[in-house]
């Protein structure tokens, strides 16, 4: 049996686009894997493709998975595949395949015996308990020209989630939010859809901060500072809940931005 | 510019008294409310709620929780706020609260507003200043964020029927279990006035939901639910008193949470205990345990405890505390037994009951799936079998697997580095200090 290995773009339109000529050329979803980057080690005997991102297949599988996930399903899917993982893509497509299989494509979420719905469920749950975090620990400077704006390094891919939250919660704001790893922004402008866009010049010494900014940082740090109860202290409980990680772009943790790298 | 800068030092310094005087009302959810943005005022709110920081004690940072005043014409003695207190006291406007409320709420510090307040003048003037600082953020600055706001005892219910259509969720502190303590300890508050308020707003959230029902665009009346809170051994009562006593506010006044608040001695005051060892976390660490069975486990409080046993077992959680006690129960057949039973066992939390109900419809469990599925085999193994079958033959016999559930160190939320378990349960002081005899429940009787 041949095993097919399909190397495609990171995101959802190349994965999309991956499965859909995975089901084109009837392959077996047992032995097809699809990757988002080219693997160290090459498998021996497995045939290597490169799919090229095509929107309107990746369309058609979008609209597909909407319809037979349902909006629940499809979100669950949509999260896993925002794992930094390197074998998410590969346990959607399988997932998918046993799905569309049955009557109800998304009671197949529900086999937490099976290993492909196990890992999905697992992706799933990680990249949503960092976004979740995130819905948090964002923190938003305003800069001269009114524009809220915040630095993200997120392990998994969830500026998107980030986005759809804020731009719901600050509709007559403009805001940019920078995923720093990814060099990718997501922007709002007041009482417009988001879009997120590329940016690998952005220079962030060129960000200057509001004359009212410096006092909500300061007035913030001292209310972080005033409100735990000694007598309780306990960092380690803080380090488990507020990971070291997120801290470099949080107000609370640091006393200015400028000197971030 | 002179003037500026000392207004903002006046603004800052007004912050830290009125935030550290709100420290110790533990509540700090943003829980309890879907509400999505209007695509024009700024606010929206999550049922799950959101954690936006963790203080340096480990809890989490949701609400801006201010008080308006630290002012006070009462005199708690467990209260750092009491009248007969020389603290530096400090106002803030209600201008004052909404600005910051916003400034705060854009940069995405906050979810939200946690507003409280001293009694000043009378418990009217009070609310009706609450009620305008309301007012004017939902209405002049169009906040749409979350707000829990406290009712304060005694206060008119107009004012607080009005209040309640503009706060998420409300809450009045019970203080103290039982009314005993709370003469001894709060002498200007009384029961009736704590309980009259607290049943008002659970009717009118009833109300509400019929109305809603009815109409969809009818005013809500705090949405999110109330919520109280109980100091924990600043007097003598059990756990089972406390326990008791959450579980009818519960049922009898349906209410969204019972918050517990390890005594902290803030006030050198002969009529407060001296805890040995800090305040009684594992106590408070307990009761929160057992008031999530309560809440979500279908466990009644008398099953936990009783008159004969009125206190937690310090080594071990309540639920395998029950478990132990009831062993004739297990074990328990994963494929076949009902989710009421599954959420039982120790080492099944409501997820994994969840899914194990779902999972077992399209395939036998194995212990490898309920390892997958989230179950903690090592605690659940002793009370359970899987086709008929325990995991290792085990014999079911209490002294052998309590000895074995010890051996498994439990994870406690509040460990500091020094200071291992067993210190800690040593020095709390609930067992050791005298308990005092007669204080009765009392509460059943309140309907
Ligand atoms: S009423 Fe009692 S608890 Fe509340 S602020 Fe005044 S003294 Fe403190």
């Amino acid at each position: 049996m041949e095993e097919h290995i399909l190397i495609c773009q990171d995101g959802l339109d190349g994965i999309f686009t991956a499965i859909y000529t995975a089901y084109e050329k009837h392959y077996r979803p047992e032995v097809t894997g699809i990757m988002t980057a080219e693997e160290g080690n090459l498998r021996l005997f497995a045939v290597y493709e490169h799919i090229l991102t095509d929107p309107v297949k990746s369309g058609k599988v979008l609209r597909t998975l909407q319809d037979r996930f349902g909006e629940e399903g499809f979100y669950t899917l949509c999260l896993a595949l925002a794992s930094y993982q390197e074998d998410k893509a590969t346990a959607v497509y399988r997932t998918v395949a046993k799905g569309l299989r049955l009557r109800q494509a998304a009671h197949i979420l529900f086999r937490h015996a099976d290993v492909d719905v196990d890992r999905v469920q697992k992706l799933k749950f990680h990249a949503w308990h960092e976004m979740h975090q995130l819905l948090g620990f964002v923190r938003f400077r305003e800069l001269k020209n009114g524009v809220l704006f915040s630095e993200v390094s997120p392990k998994n891919d969830v500026l998107a989630f980030l986005a759809d939250h804020f731009s719901d919660r600050f509709p007559g704001e403009h805001f940019l939010i920078c995923d720093v790893g990814r060099c990718l922004f997501a922007v709002h402008e007041a009482g417009k859809p988001w879009f997120l866009a590329r940016d690998t010049h952005f220079k962030r010494e060129c960000v200057e901060e509001s004359g009212d900014e410096a006092l909500y940082q300061e007035l913030f740090r001292h209310f972080c500072h005033k409100i735990a109860i000694e007598e309780r202290g306990s960092e380690a409980l803080q380090k488990g809940m507020l990971p070291l990680r997120f801290r470099p772009y949080m107000t609370e943790f640091t006393n200015s931005f400028q000197n971030l790298k | 510019m002179e003037y500026v800068s000392r207004e903002t030092i006046g603004l800052k310094e007004k912050l830290g008294i009125l935030s550290d005087a709100a420290k110790y009302d533990v509540a700090c959810t943003s829980s309890g409310v879907d509400r999505k943005g209007n695509g024009k005022e700024m606010g929206s709110a999550l049922a799950s709620g959101i954690c936006h920081s963790f203080s340096a004690d480990g809890r989490c940072i949701s609400l801006l929780k201010i008080l308006l005043t630290n002012e006070c014409i009462y005199d708690c003695k467990y209260c750092i706020n009491r009248r007969s207190n020389d603290v530096p006291r400090a106002a803030f406007t209600p201008e004052e609260v909404c600005e910051l409320t916003i400034g705060f709420y854009r940069r995405n510090y906050i979810e939200g507003l946690f507003l409280s307040s001293g009694i000043v003048g009378s418990p009217d003037l009070t609310m009706e200043l609450l009620y305008r600082t309301l007012y004017l953020l939902r209405n002049q600055y169009h906040f749409r964020g979350y707000i829990h706001v406290k009712a304060i005892p005694g206060a008119d219910a107009r004012l607080i029927e009005k209040t309640g259509l503009l706060t998420d969720r409300m809450s009045i502190n019970l203080e103290l279990p039982t009314a005993e303590g709370l003469r001894s300890l709060a002498p200007n508050k009384h029961r009736r006035n704590i309980l009259t308020p607290m049943r008002q707003i659970q009717s009118g959230i009833t109300a509400s939901q019929n109305e809603v029902a009815l109409y969809r665009h009818a005013p809500r009346f705090v949405p999110a639910g109330q919520s109280t809170q109980m100091i924990i051994g600043a007097t003598g009562e059990s756990d089972y008193q406390i326990l008791s006593v959450a579980e009818s506010l519960y049922q009898k006044f349906a209410l969204k949470r019972v918050f517990y608040s390890a005594f902290v001695r803030v006030n050198d005051d002969k009529a407060l205990p001296a805890p040995v060892g800090g305040p009684p976390l594992l106590r408070e660490h307990r009761l929160y345990q057992a008031d999530w069975l309560l809440r979500y486990y279908g466990f009644a409080a008398d099953e936990l405890l009783n008159e004969k046993k009125p206190n937690f077992n310090i080594l071990l959680d309540p639920k395998c505390d029950w478990a132990l006690g009831h062993l004739e129960q297990f074990p328990v057949e994963m494929q076949t037994a009902d989710y009421q039973m599954l959420l039982r066992v120790p080492g099944i939390g409501v997820k994994s009951a969840r899914k194990i109900v779902q999972a077992r419809r399209s395939a036998r469990l194995t212990f490898s799936d309920l390892k997958k599925i989230g179950v903690v085999l090592k605690r659940a193994h002793f009370f359970i079998t899987c086709g008929g079958k325990q995991m290792y033959p085990v014999k079911i016999d209490e002294d052998s697997i309590t000895r074995n559930l010890l051996y498994e160190k439990e994870r406690l939320p509040f460990e500091r580095e020094q200071i291992t378990y067993r210190q800690l349960s040593l020095f709390d002081d609930c067992r050791f200090g005298p308990v005092q005899e007669g204080v009765g429940i009392g509460w059943k009787s309140i309907s």
